[in-house]
C-alpha cells in the first residue's frame, strides 16, 4: 500500500478499490503496482506528444527532432520525476522488466515509423494526436508481449471514436457500474481478476478525466466537427473521458 | 300557347326552369370535381410511393457509403451512420411493402446479407486482417448490384404508375373543365332562349297594344287592336279597344258638334248679317224718310205761320200733327233697332233723381190733367238724392210707363212710387231702386202679359185701333231696363188696373246739397192740417209728407166728411183741398168752408191738375181766397213753400218752385217770342224730349239728326234758332255751326244754342268761339232752356222789335223779369239779389284791372267769367258781351289786348249800376 500510495499519489487523486478480496492478496498488490507503473510510463510518453502538438502541426518545419530515442528519453525523465525511480533498472523484477522494455521499444518504434508523417512540410494538422499515439503504442506493445500482458486505452462506449478501442463486456460493466457511479471517488483505480480470451488475468482500470487540453476536440458544442473531422462529444472539464485498461495474465 | 297563361305563371315557369338548370349543372359539376379530387388523391398516393422508393434508393446509397467509410476509417461514427441508414431503409421498405411485396422481400434479404458481409469485413480490418477484409468487401458487391437493380426497377415502375395516375387525373380535370364549359354554354344558351321566349311572349303583344295605343292617341282611330290572349295583355288590349271605340264615338260626336257649331256659326253670321243689314236699312231708311218728313213738318209749320182760312189752317195742322206722329213712330223704330243691334250706349252721369222724375212727370202732367186723372208720386225717404246712371234713358222709361198708364186709364189715378229695393241692406255706394207705376185703367188679361214686352205687340189688335201707338214703348223700356241692370215686371187685373214696376241698380252719387225736403220742420211742428181728397193714395202721400215735417194731418175723403169734421168743432190751422172731387170740387168746398163761421179765416191751399180747363177760372179762385194753388202731381218742395208761407205769415221759399200762375212751361212763350226752331239731335229720345219740351212752350220744332241734315234744313227754309247737339254723326254741332257762320250773313243766320251732355269746363267757351250764342247742358232743364232762348231770341232784333227798348249800356228789363220769375216773383228777394250784385260788382271790375296789370291770364278769365254770369242775370247785356270777350282773351293769354276791353267793361258796369240802383229805389 505504501508504494502504491507513494507511487500514485501525484497521478491519482483517489484510493484503490479492489473488486476481488481473496487469498492472493499479496500477488494482486504487486500486479496492481506494476500495472500502475506501466500506465504511468504510457502517460508520460503520451504527454510528450501532447506537449509538442504545435510543433508537430507546424507546416513550415521539416525535421521536428522528435525521434523515437528523443521521445523515449523525455518520457523516461517524466516517469522518473513522477515515480522517483527509473522505469528499468537492475533491481527490476524480470517480468516487469520485460514488459517495460517492450513498452519502451514500442514507443521508439511508433515514433520512428511515423517520422515521415510528423516531419511532412506543407501540411498543418497531421492527425498525430496523443490518443492515436497511445493506441499505436499499445497495439505495438500487444504485438511484443501479448501473451504476458495487454494494455488498451478505452472509454465509455459512447465516447469511443475508433472501433479498435471499444471496451469489452467486463470493461463496459466496470465503467458503467463503478467508474461512472456518482459514489465513485474521483481518480480511484479499479482492479480485479477476470477472464480474458479464456485466460485468467488481473485487470486494472485507471480512469482519465478531461483536462483543458482535451476539450478542444471533445468539448462543446456537441456535434460540432473538431479539427480531426469528427463530431465533438460535448464533454466538460473533469468528466470521465477515458480508461487505461491493463490486463496481466496469470 | 304562352298567351293562354298569365304573365305571373310565365315568369314563375321561367324562374323555375332556370333554377332547376342551375341546380342540376351545379350537382353534375360537383360530382365531376369529386371524381377529379379522387384522381388527384390517387396521383398523390402514387407520387408518395415513388418518393418512398426514391428515399429507399437514397438510404441504400447512404448505407453503402458508411459501410465503405467504416471499412477504411473503422470509426464508430461511420458504423453508427451505417446502422442509422439501414434502419431508415428498413422503414422505407416497410412502407413500400404493400406496393411491391416481392421486391421488398428480395431487397431485405440482399441488404441483410450485405450487412453481414460488410461487418465481417470491418471486423477483419479491425483485427488488421486486411486481405480477409478486402475479400469480404468484394463479395458484398454482388448484393449491392442486386439491390440497386431491384430498387431501380421499383422506382421505374412506381414512376410509371405515378405518371399514369397523374395523366388520368389531368385528363379527368380537363374533361371536367370541358364539360363544365359545355354545360355553362348550353345553360346560358338555353336560359337565354327560354328567357327571350317568355319575355317575347310578354313584350311582343304588349308592343302591339302599345303601338295601337300610340296610333290611337296619335289620332288614327282605324287602328286594328291586336287579338289578345287570355292573359293580362289580352285584357289590356280589350280595354284599349273599348277606349278606341269610345274615342270613335266621341270623334263622331265631335264631328257632329263641329258641324252643328259650323251651321250655328253660319246661322249666327247670317243673322248678324241680317241684323247689320236691318240696322243699315233702318238707318238709311230713317234718314231717307226723315229728310222728307222734316220737309213736311217744316213746310206745314211755315204754312201755319201764314194767314190761312180756318179750314185750311185745320188741314195744315192735321198734316203737321200726322207728320209728327209719323216722326215719333219712326224714332221709336230707330230707337228700338239701335237697342236690338246693341248700339245703344248708356251714359253714366250723376244726376238728381227727383229732378229727373219730376221732369218726366211734368211732361205727362198735362195729358193726365186733361183726362181728369190724379197723377201723384212718392219718393221714399231712403232713396238717394243723386245716382249715377243715364237720366235720359230713365226718363224715357218713366215716360213710356206713365204715358201708357195715362193712355189706358179713363178715370182714377196714376201713381209713381220710387223706393229703395235693397233697403237697409244696401250699402252707401250702390243702390237698387224700384220704380212702380200703378194705374186704375183697363188692365191687361193674364194671357197677354207675357207678350206685352215683345216688340210691336199690344194687348190685342183692338187696343191698337183704339189707343194707337207702335207697341214699341214697352219693348224698348224692357231692353233699357235690362241694359241698366234691372228687371221690369207687370201685375194686372183686368178692369181694375195695372202695375208696372222695374228695378234699377246704380251707384249712389254724392249729394250736392243737403236734403232739406225730408226733415222735421220746427216752424211747422204741431200745425193741424186738414187734407181733403177723394183719392186715398193722394191723401196718404200728403199725410205722410206732412208728418215728416212734424205736422198733425187729418184726412177727409170728401167735402162732406171735411165739412162734418169742421162742424163738429174740430179746428185746423191749414186745409188742403183737392180740386177734382165728385159731388163738390175744391172751389165749392172752399166756398162752403168760408161759410162756416169758425173756419172762415183758415188758410186754404188748392190742388189742381194742369191742363184742366176749370183750373184756370181765376175769378172763382179769387172769390174764395186761396192762399196758394199747387199743381198736381204735388211736389214736396212746392207744398213746403206754400205751408211755410202760411205758417210764418210771409213769403217763404225753401226751394225754387213753380206756381200755377207762372207755370214752368210757359205756353205763351211762343206767342211772346215767336220763332222757327230747328232741333238737331241724332238721338231719337232726345229729339222726342226736346220736341215735347218745345211743344209745351208752344213751339213746333223741326228736327235734324246730324250736322248735314241741319245744313239741308237750312237750305230749305230759314230758322230763328237752332238747338244744336254737339255730338252727332257725320258732322258734329261745332262743325255745322262753323259752316252756318261761314255760309250765312249775320242778319240771316239763326241763333244757335249748344246742347250737350258731359260738358267739360271750357266747352262753353269753345262753343261760343265757334259762333254759338248760348249753351244748355243735357238733360235739358226747362227753365235753363227758356232763359237761353230768351237771351238769344231777345237779342234778335227782328224778333224783339217793339218789345225791347234796349240800348247799349242800359238794362234789359226782360232779364230782370226772368230773374224775378226764377226766384218766384219775390221782388224783395230780387232787390236783395241786385244789392248783392252791386256789392260784389266793383270788386270784380277791380279784379279785372288787377289781372291786366299783373298780366295774370287765369285771374282775368275767372273774374270775367263771374262778372259775365251776373251781368247776364241782371240784363246788362253789353257788359256781359264785353266780359265774354275778355274771358276768351284770358283763355288765349292775350291779356295785353284785353286792357281796352276791361276799361270798356268798367264803364259799362257803371251804367248798369246806375240802372239797377234806380230799380232798387223804385
Amino acid at each position: 500500500m505504501f508504494r502504491r500510495s507513494a507511487v500514485l499519489a501525484a497521478t491519482l487523486a483517489a484510493g484503490i478499490f479492489s473488486g476481488s478480496p481473496g487469498s492472493a492478496q499479496q500477488s494482486d498488490d504487486a500486479d496492481l503496482d506494476m500495472a500502475l507503473r506501466l500506465a504511468v510510463l504510457l502517460q508520460s510518453a503520451r504527454s510528450v506528444i501532447g506537449a509538442e502538438q504545435a510543433l508537430i502541426n507546424d507546416p513550415a518545419i521539416g525535421d521536428k527532432g522528435l525521434s523515437g530515442q528523443a521521445v523515449l528519453t523525455r518520457a523516461t525523465e517524466a516517469y522518473l520525476e513522477k515515480i522517483g525511480t527509473p522505469p528499468l533498472s537492475d533491481d527490476t523484477d524480470p517480468r516487469e522488466a520485460e514488459l517495460v522494455a517492450a513498452m519502451m521499444a514500442s514507443i521508439t518504434e511508433v515514433m520512428d515509423a511515423n517520422a515521415g508523417s510528423i516531419n511532412r512540410e506543407g501540411v498543418a494538422f497531421k492527425g498525430f494526436v496523443p490518443a492515436v499515439f497511445g493506441r499505436l503504442v499499445t497495439e505495438s506493445f500487444g504485438g511484443k508481449v501479448g501473451d504476458l500482458a495487454q494494455i488498451k486505452v478505452t472509454a465509455p462506449v459512447n465516447l469511443v471514436r475508433n472501433r479498435k478501442s471499444r471496451p469489452d463486456d467486463w470493461e463496459t460493466q466496470v465503467i458503467a457500474e463503478n467508474l461512472l457511479s456518482p459514489d465513485w471517488q474521483k481518480g480511484a483505480v479499479y482492479s480485479g481478476l477476470a477472464e480474458v480470451s479464456g485466460r485468467e488475468a488481473f485487470r486494472v482500470m485507471v480512469p482519465e478525466y478531461y483536462s483543458e487540453g482535451c476539450l478542444a476536440c471533445h468539448g462543446s458544442p456537441a456535434g460540432e466537427v473538431d479539427v480531426t473531422g469528427y463530431p465533438k462529444e460535448g464533454g466538460a472539464l473533469g468528466d470521465l473521458g477515458g480508461v487505461i485498461s491493463i490486463m496481466l495474465f496469470r | 300557347m304562352l298567351g293562354r297563361v298569365s304573365i305571373f305563371v310565365r315568369l314563375a315557369f321561367l324562374a323555375a326552369v332556370l333554377l332547376a338548370v342551375l341546380i342540376g349543372s351545379n350537382a353534375y359539376l360537383a360530382q365531376r370535381l369529386s371524381r377529379n379530387a379522387d384522381a388527384i388523391a390517387q396521383e398523390v398516393a402514387r407520387v408518395g410511393e415513388l418518393r418512398m422508393a426514391n428515399a429507399a434508393v437514397t438510404r441504400f446509397g447512404e448505407f453503402k457509403y458508411w459501410l465503405s467509410d467504416l471499412a477504411v476509417s473503422l470509426l464508430m461514427r461511420s458504423e453508427n451512420n451505417a446502422n442509422a441508414a439501414h434502419d431508415a431503409l428498413m422503414a422505407d421498405l416497410d412502407a413500400l411493402e404493400p406496393v411491391a411485396p416481392d421486391s421488398v422481400a428480395l431487397i431485405r434479404g440482399e441488404v441483410a446479407a450485405l450487412r453481414e458481409q460488410a461487418f465481417l469485413a470491418v471486423d477483419a480490418y479491425s483485427q488488421d486482417q486486411r486481405v480477409l477484409g478486402n475479400s469480404l468487401v468484394a463479395q458484398g458487391q454482388t448484393h449491392i448490384l442486386t439491390v440497386d437493380a431491384e430498387l431501380t426497377k421499383l422506382v421505374d415502375r412506381l414512376e410509371a404508375q405515378a405518371v399514369a395516375t397523374g395523366r388520368d387525373a389531368l385528363d379527368s380535370a380537363t374533361s371536367a373543365r370541358r364539360r363544365a364549359t359545355q354545360i355553362s354554354v348550353l345553360t346560358a344558351i338555353g336560359g337565354l332562349a327560354l328567357t327571350l321566349l317568355v319575355i317575347g311572349s310578354i313584350t311582343k303583344p304588349l308592343r302591339r297594344v302599345m303601338g295601337a295605343m300610340t296610333a290611337i292617341t296619335g289620332g288614327n282611330l282605324s287602328t286594328v287592336i291586336p287579338e289578345g290572349g287570355r292573359d293580362e295583355i289580352g285584357a289590356m288590349g280589350r280595354t284599349v279597344g273599348l277606349f278606341r271605340d269610345s274615342l270613335l264615338e266621341r270623334e263622331a260626336l265631335a264631328a257632329k258638334q263641329q258641324d252643328l257649331m259650323k251651321s250655328l256659326a253660319e246661322a249666327r253670321d247670317e243673322a248678324m248679317r241680317a241684323t247689320t243689314a236691318k240696322s243699315q236699312f233702318l238707318a238709311s231708311m230713317s234718314h231717307e224718310i226723315r229728310t222728307p218728313m222734316n220737309g213736311i213738318i217744316g213746310m206745314s209749320n211755315l204754312l201755319l205761320d201764314t194767314d190761312l182760312p180756318p179750314e185750311q189752317a185745320d188741314y195744315a195742322r192735321t198734316i203737321n200733327d200726322s207728320a209728327e206722329s209719323l216722326l215719333t213712330i219712326l224714332n221709336d223704330i230707330l230707337d228700338f233697332s239701335k237697342v236690338e243691334a246693341g248700339k245703344l250706349d248708356l251714359e253714366r252721369v250723376a244726376f238728381d233723381l227727383r229732378e229727373c222724375i219730376e221732369g218726366a212727370l211734368d211732361l205727362v202732367a198735362m195729358a193726365a190733367g186733361k183726362k181728369g186723372l190724379d197723377l201723384a208720386y212718392v219718393i221714399e225717404t231712403d232713396v238717394p238724392q243723386r245716382i249715377v246712371s243715364d237720366p235720359t234713358r230713365l226718363r224715357q222709361i218713366l215716360l213710356n210707363l206713365l204715358n201708357n198708364a195715362i193712355k189706358f186709364t179713363e178715370k182714377g189715378e196714376v201713381i209713381l212710387t220710387v223706393s229703395r229695393e235693397d233697403g237697409a241692406a244696401g250699402d252707401a255706394e250702390t243702390c237698387t231702386l224700384r220704380m212702380t207705376v200703378r194705374d186704375t185703367g183697363i188692365g191687361i188679361p193674364p194671357d197677354r202679359i207675357d207678350r206685352l214686352f215683345q216688340s210691336f205687340t199690344q194687348a190685342d189688335a183692338s187696343t191698337t185701333r183704339r189707343y194707337g201707338g207702335t207697341g214699341l214703348g214697352l219693348a224698348i223700356s224692357q231692353r233699357l231696363v235690362a241694359l241698366m241692370g234691372g228687371e221690369i215686371g207687370l201685375k194686372s187685373e183686368l178692369g181694375k188696373g195695372s202695375e208696372f214696376a222695374f228695378t234699377l241698380k246704380a251707384p249712389v252719387a254724392e249729394a250736392i246739397r243737403a236734403v232739406r225736403i225730408n226733415q222735421a220742420r220746427p216752424d211747422l211742428e204741431g200745425t193741424r192740417l186738414l187734407i181733403v181728397d177723394d183719392n186715398a193714395t193722394n191723401r196718404k202721400i200728403l199725410a205722410r209728407q206732412c208728418e215728416i215735417w212734424s205736422m198733425s194731418p187729418t184726412t177727409a175723403a170728401g167735402p162732406a166728411e171735411a165739412l162734418a169734421l169742421l162742424r163738429d168743432g174740430q179746428r185746423f190751422d191749414i186745409a188742403i183741398l183737392d180740386m177734382h172731387m165728385p159731388d163738390m170740387d175744391g172751389i165749392g168746398l172752399g166756398r162752403a168752408i168760408r161759410d162756416l163761421a169758425d173756419a172762415k179765416p183758415m188758410p186754404l191751399i188748392l190742388l189742381s191738375s194742369l191742363g184742366h180747363a176749370g183750373d184756370h177760372d181765376g175769378e172763382a179762385l179769387k172769390a174764395v181766397g186761396f192762399a196758394d194753388v199747387l199743381a198736381k202731381p204735388i211736389k214736396p218742395s212746392a207744398l213746403l213753400n206754400a205751408l211755410l208761407t202760411i205758417a210764418l205769415g210771409e213769403p217763404t221759399r225753401v226751394l225754387p218752385h213753380r206756381r200755377l200762375e207762372k207755370p214752368r212751361f210757359d205756353e205763351s212763350l211762343a206767342t211772346q217770342m215767336p220763332a222757327r226752331i230747328l232741333l238737331a239731335d241724332d238721338h231719337p229720345t232726345n229729339q222726342k224730349l226736346g220736341r215735347a219740351i218745345l211743344k209745351r212752350l208752344g213751339y213746333r220744332a223741326d228736327v235734324a239728326a246730324s250736322g248735314v241734315e241741319v245744313l239741308e234744313a237750312m237750305a230749305r227754309q230759314s230758322y230763328d234758332l237752332i238747338l244744336m247737339d254737339i255730338e252727332m254723326p257725320e258732322m258734329d254741332g261745332v262743325e255745322a255751326t262753323r259752316r252756318i257762320i261761314a255760309a250765312y250773313p249775320e242778319d240771316r243766320r239763326p241763333k244757335i244754342i249748344a246742347v250737350t251732355a258731359n260738358a267739360m269746363e271750357g266747352d262753353r267757351e269753345r262753343f261760343i268761339a265757334a259762333g254759338m250764342s248760348e249753351y244748355v247742358s243735357k238733360p235739358i232743364k226747362v227753365d235753363v232752356l227758356v232763359r237761353a232762348m230768351r237771351f238769344c231770341l231777345g237779342a234778335a232784333p227782328e224778333r224783339t222789335e217793339g218789345r225791347m227798348s234796349e240800348t247799349p249800356g242800359e238794362l234789359d228789363p226782360k232779364a230782370l223779369d226772368q230773374l224775378l220769375e226764377v226766384i218766384g216773383g219775390d221782388r224783395d228777394a230780387l232787390k236783395e239779389l241786385v244789392q248783392s250784385f252791386l256789392d260784389e260788382g266793383p270788386d270784380l271790375v277791380n279784379r279785372l284791372r288787377r289781372a291786366v296789370e299783373a298780366d295774370d291770364a287765369d285771374a282775368l278769365r275767372r273774374a270775367a267769367h263771374t262778372l259775365k254770369g251776373s251781368a247776364n242775370d241782371f240784363g246788362a247785356l253789353t257788359l256781359a258781351r264785353l266780359c265774354r270777350e275778355i274771358e276768351a282773351m284770358g283763355r288765349a293769354s292775350e291779356v295785353a289786348t284785353a286792357a281796352g276791353k276791361v276799361q270798356e267793361a268798367a264803364q259799362e258796369y257803371q251804367k248798369a249800376e246806375t240802372g239797377l240802383k234806380s230799380i232798387l229805389s223804385a
